[in-house]
């Protein structure tokens, strides 16, 4: 399974992490490491020579130095949430893991913004803010779990991308700590203006994926709560009909909160489980939500309603209470809880078009779907053109695991061509190295090339992911994935 | 003129001999950008169509060692465009093109020279809005305000050129031509190389093409000016509207030089017997626009304001924005040389920097005008001087090391908008410091080995 090349460590070396973090932190011996041999992409695995779990940036740094000196391999990890494998230790090497780093440092309301510890969970960030009213925008479904570290190198987005942007737009800056053990601190400085000359270090830095250093502490922008929300439901015919509804509210100067579809096949799976009353028959179920002042919404709602009857939408349902809203959100937030239902696996994809190629994309999937003899049932990101079709098979059947496999590279591939991305959220990571190539030039892949070794000239930093040419773990087994 | 002869013909063969300047008359416009007091004279100008000519000439550049400085409009205020000495100066004025918009994912593809107010009034004809209005819009290229990550009045609410640039083209120094970005909203494929480009003031690469998001034109807006008899009073009321929870799309502040200078300009019948005035608007949703606007009037009158003036229409809006917008030309107009600067600190530190710039001219004995973006806490202090009179300029210098000194000690930076360029230079390694300045050193060797992008500017 191993790939050749595997990292070894010396007790020696064991002992002097110990020295430095404490006995109580390192992780060591076979069976304990089980845990960090995969992340949430669970198709490939390997475990690390030894996991750190450091409590400051100096033990970071320090750890950090003695793996230069020893051209150790370092993997920085945050809660392992990855759905691309950008957490795997290919070659082994010493995992370095941010969970006991997990305070929220300081809230500077007048400023607006939070200082943080890399391990601290996403949501906590917002628990913290929440009673002064305001929150940290970028919410990954992950996010009761994942880390801001986590989300720093995998710019994560989430639901209310459309409106606020990604993790990269909330990051004023942070500290990290270089493979050569150097600590510094990019972007905007707690105490500093948002304004910070000389290149944007910060912004090369966000989404990396673990591969320039690893970030310590984090300055976010918390934004004010939306003082009200309107949530609405509504059921179309048709995909088509569905997308271009999306596009209409886009084009009449409308940026929902969240877009969201679920198509017929995840509807039914949905109202099976759970009878939201959603009738069998309709093609799509599209939820929008809009936040803001409350003196505009209700204008706008009427708005979304008459453009979803514009494109011939069935029923249009509006949220009455808050109770009726977490209602319509739970059909969506189950959507992956109910494909149980429908196949015993199914592996999910994350490509990401121009909004304005919803209906092709969604067409094509279609096709494919025929092609491969595979159900493929979508429930996406409808207002950022972000797909999340689920290609459904039984592990048992190797030809169909060979063709879920085979459909979701089609899929992607035919969102590069439509001037999109093989990833709209979950990275590259090891599982999508094949797309590089792909999606990239010669010419923009040398760039990015030349730019790691910038920070990295040893590539020892979370190395053998993201490039054409880095090394694989062995074979893929067919197993069940979660999914965003 | 020290360019070889070869190199001159093998530039006329690439850009056709009607695109190359070589006169000293005709390069004289090209000795100098918006900074004052520098001047260089280049070798040649070269005006490029294309990413393919860029990339041509980039090449004979490093077979030959040749410097070669990118200039959009040439309004840079650090000296970024500056030519150095026999430099080849690639001018990109003549790539204007809007080559798309698209209304359903909200994008438009221009290239590098297309004016900025071009670009705004283009997205406004599709229904749409294009936030980033520097100053300078009217004649500043959109490569330029990339390349200077410029922001603008509207920068506290919608942030800064950064913030809307989707894609690029870009030459790197050895002629390579690439593609970062693309029209979706979010895309994590890689790594973010587009974000390198942007705001590095012409030293890593040409851009060549820029894809640039809009956003839906807000519904209603309102603008006011409010006027103080005392600065303290102005920075008060920024701090309590923010404070408030409030985020007006502009809040600019000139002070009472700057407002005679403009009024003289201008004549928009701003009030003269004031300290302080407030330029404030707000966007967005009637409701929200009508709400804020009373919230921001009674927080002015709280700090005693002297005077609240709402705008009555659009008409009467503009004229006030377009007087802000002024400030830097009506200033440069009452002094042979006016050397404006650009420092940013946090918003809760405003009221104490608006002092100590003021404690410091009179210290120097000197004519100051301070204005700026005060809801980004980005001030831009003007000295009114004569560069011929060597004691003054060197009173200048002094008050401007006191100035940034207190700056960086507030928190705040050395620039805000206008770039390190040359004019910044030393104070580049002081904000960074060394293990940041080692990574700018190895990115830009990297890129440009031979060093001819842009040599001598931001660091070296
Ligand atoms: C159920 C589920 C739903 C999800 N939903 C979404 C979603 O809506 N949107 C979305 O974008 N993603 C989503 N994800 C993916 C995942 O949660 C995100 O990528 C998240 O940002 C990973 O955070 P983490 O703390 O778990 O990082 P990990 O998985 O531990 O690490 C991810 C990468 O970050 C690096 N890293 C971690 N911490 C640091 C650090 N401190 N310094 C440097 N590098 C570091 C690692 O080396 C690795 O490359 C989902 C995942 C699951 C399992
Ligand atoms: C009256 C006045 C008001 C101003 N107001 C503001 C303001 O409000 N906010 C603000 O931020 N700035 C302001 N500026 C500064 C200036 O206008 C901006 O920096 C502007 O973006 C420069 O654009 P330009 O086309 O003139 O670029 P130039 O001055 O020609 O060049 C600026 C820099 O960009 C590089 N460059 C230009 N084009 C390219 C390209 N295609 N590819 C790579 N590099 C390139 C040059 O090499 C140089 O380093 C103002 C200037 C003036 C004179």
């Amino acid at each position: 399974m191993h790939p050749e090349g595997k990292t070894s460590l010396s007790p020696r070396i064991v002992d002097a992490f110990m020295a430095i973090v404490g006995k109580e932190n390192v992780v060591y011996g076979e069976q304990e490491l089980l845990v960090y041999e995969c992340d949430a992409y669970t198709l490939e695995k390997n475990l690390p020579n030894v996991v750190l779990l450091p409590r400051s940036t100096d033990q970071i740094s320090q750890v950090v130095k003695i793996c230069a000196q020893e051209k150790l391999p370092i993997i920085p990890r945050g809660a392992g949430t990855s759905l691309s494998g950008s957490v795997l230790a290919v070659t082994g090497g010493v995992m370095i893991c941010l969970s006991r780093m997990n305070r929220v440092l300081d809230i500077d309301f007048r400023n607006r913004r939070a200082l943080v510890e890399a391990g601290c969970v996403n949501a906590w960030v917002t628990n913290a803010a929440k009673q002064k009213g305001f929150l940290y925008a970028p919410d990954p479904s992950s996010q009761s779990a994942c880390t801001i570290g986590g989300n720093v190198a995998m710019n994560s987005g989430g639901p209310h991308t459309l409106k606020r942007g990604v993790t990269t737009n909330h990051v004023l800056g942070f500290e990290i700590v270089f493979p050569d053990g150097e600590i510094v601190w990019l972007g905007t400085r707690p105490d500093g203006s948002e304004d910070v000359p000389g290149y944007d270090l910060r912004g090369a830095v966000i989404g990396c994926e673990g591969m320039f250093g690893i970030v310590t502490r984090v300055l976010v922008k918390l934004i004010k709560a939306p003082q009200a929300y309107k949530t609405l439901l509504g059921i179309f015919e048709s995909v088509d009909e569905a997308s271009q509804t999306v596009s209409d509210i886009i084009a009449a100067g409308i940026v929902p909160g969240a877009m969201e579809m679920m198509d017929q096949m995840i509807t039914q799976a949905v109202e099976a489980a759970y009878h939201f009353g959603f009738p069998l028959d309709a093609g799509a179920v599209l939820i929008v939500e809009l936040d803001g002042l409350a003196a505009g919404l209700d204008k706008q709602a009427d708005r979304v309603v008459e453009i979803c009857k514009k494109n011939k939408a069935r029923e249009v349902r509006i949220a009455k209470s808050e109770q009726e809203r977490m209602d319509l959100w739970k059909s969506r937030k189950r959507a992956f809880g109910a494909i149980g239902r429908l196949s015993p696996n199914f592996l999910t994809q994350d490509g990401v078009v121009p909004r304005s190629q919803l209906p092709e994309i969604m067409r094509f999937i279609r096709q494919t779907s025929d092609k491969y003899g595979l159900r493929i049932p979508n429930v996406f990101h409808a207002g950022d053109g972000n797909i999340h079709p689920l290609i459904l098979y039984d592990e048992r059947d190797p030809q169909q695991v060979k063709n879920a496999v085979a459909a979701g590279n089609d899929i992607l591939e035919r969102c590069i061509e439509l001037g999109g991305s093989a990833t709209g959220e979950h990275g590259i990571g090891v599982e999508k190295i094949d797309f590089m190539a792909k999606q990239f030039s010669k010419e923009t892949l040398d760039a990015m090339k030349m730019l790691r070794r910038v920070f990295d000239p040893e590539t020892r930093c979370n190395p053998h992911k993201m490039f054409p040419g880095s090394k694989r773990c062995g074979d893929f087994a067919g197993k069940k994935q979660i999914s965003a | 003129m020290a360019l070889s002869e070869n190199i001159l013909c093998e530039l006329q063969r690439i850009v056709g001999r009607e695109n190359v300047l070589t006169s000293k008359e005709d390069l004289i416009p090209y000795s100098f950008d918006g900074t004052a007091a520098m001047i260089q004279m280049p070798g040649c100008v070269l005006f490029v169509k294309n990413a393919q000519e860029v990339s041509s000439i980039l090449k004979l550049a490093n077979q030959t060692k040749t410097a070669v400085v990118t200039r959009g409009s040439g309004t840079g205020l650090s000296g970024g465009s500056l030519p150095s000495v026999d430099c080849i100066v690639m001018c990109t004025v003549r790539m204007d093109k809007i080559l798309e918009v698209d209304r359903a994912n909200l994008t438009m593809l221009v290239e590098p020279g297309v004016i900025t107010l071009t670009i705004a009034d283009e997205a406004i004809k599709a229904g749409l809005f294009y936030p980033p209005d520097p100053g300078s819009m009217k004649i500043s290229t959109i490569g330029g305000n990339v390349a200077e990550n410029s922001g603008g009045l509207r920068g506290l609410k919608y942030g800064i050129t950064r913030n809307y640039v989707m894609g690029l083209e870009v030459v790197l120094p050895d002629g390579e031509i690439l593609w970062t970005g693309n029209k979706c909203v979010k895309d994590v494929a890689g790594y973010s190389i587009k974000d390198l480009f942007v705001g590095s003031e012409g030293t890593l690469g040409v851009i060549t093409k820029v894809l640039l998001k809009l956003i839906p034109k807000p519904a209603a807006k309102k603008t006011m000016v409010a006027t103080f008899n005392v600065m303290d009073a102005a920075a008060q009321t920024v701090s309590d509207i923010i404070a408030a929870q409030i985020i007006p799309c502009t809040l600019e502040f000139l002070d009472r030089t700057t407002i005679h200078c403009v009024e003289d300009f201008a004549k928009v019948g701003l009030p003269l017997d004031c300290e302080a005035l407030l330029l404030m608007e707000t966007d967005g949703h009637p409701a929200a626009v009508a709400d804020e606007a009373a919230k921001m009037e009674e927080l002015a009158r709280k700090n005693g304001a002297m005077e609240v003036r709402v705008a009555k229409d659009e008409a009467e809006a503009n004229k006030l924005a377009s007087a802000r917008r002024s400030a830097f030309s009506a200033l440069a107009r009452v002094s042979p040389t006016t050397i404006l600067e650009d420092a940013t600190v946090p918003r809760s530190e405003l009221a104490r920097m608006v002092r100590f710039v003021e404690v410091i001219a009179k210290k120097y004995k000197l004519r100051v005008g301070t204005f700026g973006h005060m809801g980004d806490g980005n001030l831009h202090p003007t000295f009114l001087t004569d560069e011929r009179n060597k004691e003054e300029m060197h009173r200048v210098h002094e008050a401007f090391k006191e100035i940034f000194d207190e700056a960086i000690r507030l928190g705040g930076t050395i620039t805000g908008e206008h770039g390190v360029g040359l004019a910044k230079k030393d104070f580049l390694p002081k904000f960074l410091g060394e293990a940041q300045m080692r990574v700018h050193r190895e990115l830009r060797k990297a890129l440009d080995p031979n060093g001819i992008l842009n040599p001598g500017k931001m660091f070296e």
